[in-house]
Formats: structure tokens, sequence, C-alpha cells
């Protein structure tokens, strides 16, 4: 059976778009990974870290989106809310923290202390007040929310080095070792701050 | 002659249907990337944050040991064999005024309280639940502005000479009891979370977070948190004082307390 020229191409192109469109749409219903809910983990980390200062942020946080077709309105969600930002500042006293004794003075010790660094940036769900959530045609998926809190904790922990969260730190963390050497009975405490590696290195 | 007459038709709608495809985006699809095409949708997206300073504060805490654990909301907290229809089948059996947990065991109210929640926040599809996987992390430590190294008098310094005449320092020091500093839900990074995203704005994350912190930990797992934050605690504060120059270290037997 002889076929014209003009039924050939339709045919050809009929299943081009058809392979394509088969393809499409088998990738897009591709099935999930597996994931085994059942499992939990625990783990338990032996730390030494002392939390010396904290600066607490609200962040405002307003986002959404919108889908016209044919300028007609399809989609249209948005959520407000605002969240508390904490960010800890302390020393980590696994690194290089350490007590010298003078001999020429029985009331005199040194101690070498790590240099502050910011011990945690943490989104506090429990203070998440929601001013409003508009979802038409759409929700709101947990991906997006907890994406716009990572974004922004970056920013929020360099406003807080910037305010000298480090700085305070630091000097609440020589007063609570001064205190406690104090108590052990040296009454003059000379400190001496210990410059990371990557410091030097950088 | 008929057949042929068709031909036009049949190819003029191929033609359409494939600039549709190809060449609008209107399906939504993208088969092939990079070809130009007509917008007859148009999606805008938005986000702003405003970060504002609230609170500064001292903290004085020494933290010891970190505890991990993850939980599968809602699953983890479904105890097996029970059922909502059976639970609210009890309750309807019951006078009016009677309470709630009075009338259900411990397991059937937990599972009661999470299939509300869980159905409340969207997550419940005709007894199918969507999940979530939230990580807690727990920390133990001691808070050094309390007792027993909030008080002047926490150590007690004394010396003495051994046989052979050296002297030694000798300090004692309060049984450092350690407690639970902070539980807090660890932020999910969208890139490092391998399960499926699920539908929940902030209110109900918030409730979901909230209701998995709370959930009280299980008394022998507490216990060894805390026992292991003391014992690091106490290795810690060894090592410090003898490199401080005390020879004899003595820690104060524990006090036994309810928690």
């Amino acid at each position: 059976m002889r076929r014209s020229p003009v039924v050939r191409a339709a045919l050809i192109l009929a299943t081009v778009c058809g392979v394509l469109a088969a393809g499409g749409v088998l990738a897009g219903c591709a099935p999930q990974r597996h994931v085994d809910v059942v499992r939990v983990e625990q783990q338990l980390r032996s730390l030494l870290e002392l939390h010396t200062y904290e600066h607490i942020y609200r962040d405002v946080v307003y986002f959404g989106e919108e889908r016209r077709f044919l300028g007609i309105r399809t989609v249209d969600r948005a959520v407000l809310f605002a969240i508390d930002i904490s960010v800890r500042a302390g020393i980590n006293l696994d690194e290089g923290f350490a007590l010298t004794r003078d001999r020429s003075s029985r009331d005199r010790i040194y101690v070498r202390m790590p240099e502050a660094e910011v011990l945690g940036v943490d989104a506090d769900e429990g203070s998440i007040h929601e001013y409003f959530i508009r979802e038409q045609g759409g929700r709101i998926n947990l991906m997006e929310l907890t994406g716009q809190l990572d974004e922004v904790k970056e920013r929020t922990r360099q406003d807080a080095v910037d305010r000298g969260l480090l700085g305070q730190a630091e000097e609440n963390a020589r007063a609570i070792i001064r205190r406690f050497l104090q108590l052990a009975g040296y009454t003059d405490v000379v400190f001496s701050t210990v410059v990371r590696d990557e410091e030097i290195q950088g | 002659m008929k057949r042929r007459r068709l031909y036009f038709p049949i190819f003029s709608i191929l033609v359409l249907a494939c600039a549709i495809l190809f060449f609008t985006d209107i399906t939504g699809l993208d088969l092939i990337p990079g070809l130009p095409r007509l917008r007859f949708q148009q999606t805008t997206t938005f986000s702003t944050s405003s970060v504002t300073l609230s609170e500064v504060r001292a903290l004085y805490e020494l933290s010891t040991l970190e505890y991990v654990y993850r939980f599968v909301f809602p699953h983890d907290f479904l105890p097996e064999g029970q059922s909502i229809q059976e639970i609210t089948r009890r309750l309807r059996g019951q006078p009016e005024g009677a309470e709630v947990e009075e009338i259900l065991s411990a397991d059937e109210l937990l599972y009661l309280r999470t299939y509300n929640l869980a159905t409340d926040v969207g997550l419940e599809h005709g007894g199918d639940f969507d999940f979530v996987v939230i990580t807690l992390v727990m920390t133990a430590g001691f808070d050094v502005s309390e007792e027993p190294f909030g008080s002047d008098e926490a150590f007690v310094t004394s010396e003495y000479r051994d046989d052979q005449g050296v002297l030694h320092r000798r300090i004692e020091v309060p049984y450092p009891e350690a407690k639970i500093l902070s539980t807090t839900v660890e932020d999910i990074v969208p890139d490092d979370y391998p399960y499926p995203d699920l539908p929940v704005g902030a209110d109900s994350w918030r409730r979901i977070t909230e209701y998995v912190r709370t959930q009280p930990l299980d008394d022998e797992v507490l216990t060894r948190i805390l026992r292991t934050a003391e014992e690091n605690g106490i290795v810690f504060l060894d090592q410090l004082l003898r490199s401080a120059g005390f020879d004899d270290v003595i820690f104060s037997e524990k006090q036994t307390t309810d928690r």
C-alpha cells in the first residue's frame, strides 16, 4: 500500500510527537525514591562548649507566587509570618583551651583560650506567628518555608557578628572562667587567645 | 477522494498540536529546553524578609553532651493496634461531660491527639498520612550561673604534706548535676532533606514541631543523657583543676533528688 507524501509526513510527525510527549509524561511520573519512614536515628555526641552570648532576631517573612493564564489568575499563594532566629556564640573548649600556673606567684594563672565563635544559628519554630496565609490554586510547601529561613540565616549570623556578638561572647567567657578560677583561689588570671588554624592559613 | 480531503485538516491539527506542545507554555511541559516559546502563562514569585535584633543576653551554659534524635511525624506518634474508629466509638459511648483523659488509655490518647493534629494541618488523606522527618537536638550540661558554681563558697581548697614532706593542694568540688539546657528542632535545609515535600503553612509547621518537641522523652534515655553529661562535666572539671595545680580533686557525693 503506497501512501501519499502528506500522509507519510503526518504519520512521521505524529510518531515523533507521540514519542516525545510519552517521554515527557513518563519522566514526570517517574516513581520517587523509596523512603524508609520507620528508620529513627539516635546519636549521642560529647562536646565541650561554653555558650556565653546570644542575639535573638525577629524575622518577618513574606513570600508567595502568582500565576496567570491569558491574564486570568489561576494560582495565588502567599504567606506572611514572623519567626525568632537566635545566634549563639561562645568558645569551644576542645580547641586549645589550657591553663598554666605561674611558678613565681601562687595567685597567678595563665589561661589560653580559643577565640569566640558562632556556635549555632537556629530558627525557633515555636515562635512562629502567622499573620495570614492565602492558598488559592495551590498550597504552601514545607521546603518553600524552610528554604526562606535558610536564606536569611547567613545574613542574620553576619549581622550578629557585625554587632559585636563575638566580642561580647569572649568577654563573658573570660568573666566566667575568671570567676571559676577565683573560686579555686587564683586572684590574678591572665588570658591569651589561641588563633585558629584556618585564620593562620587564611 | 473523500479521504484525501481529510489529509489537510489532520495535518493542520498535528502541526498545531506540535506548535502548542513545543512552542508555547500552555501545557507547562518543557520537552525540548531552549526552544523559543510564546508565553500565555505568567508566573510571578516574590519573597521578602526583614530581620531586626530584638534581644541580646548573656549565657552561662557549659554544654557537655548533644543528643540528636529523629521522629517521623505522625507515624511515630500513632501507636500500633489503635484506630480512630475504635477510639471514636469508645468516646461516643461515654456519658456527657466525661473527661477524655479518664476514658482513654495513654496510647489511645496519644493516637487521638496525633490524629487530630495531622488532620487539622492537612496531612491525612483517607486514613493515609503525608509525613515529615523531624530532627531534634537536645543539649545537656550545666548552667554555671546557678548552684553550685554560682555560690562564692563552691570550692573548698586546702593543702597538706605527705610522708616525704611534699606539699599537695586539694580541692573539694560540689557534685555538678547536669540538666537539659535546650531542645531545639534542627532547621531543615531543603537540599539536604531527602524525603518528599509536604504542604504545610507556617502555623501548621509551628504546631507540628511544638507537638514533637514537647513529647516526653523515655525516662531511661533521659537518665542516660544526664548521667553521660555529668560524667563529661566531671572529666572536664577534673582535668581543668589538676592543670590549675590541684593534686587532689574531690567531688562531693551526688544528692539524690527527684527530677
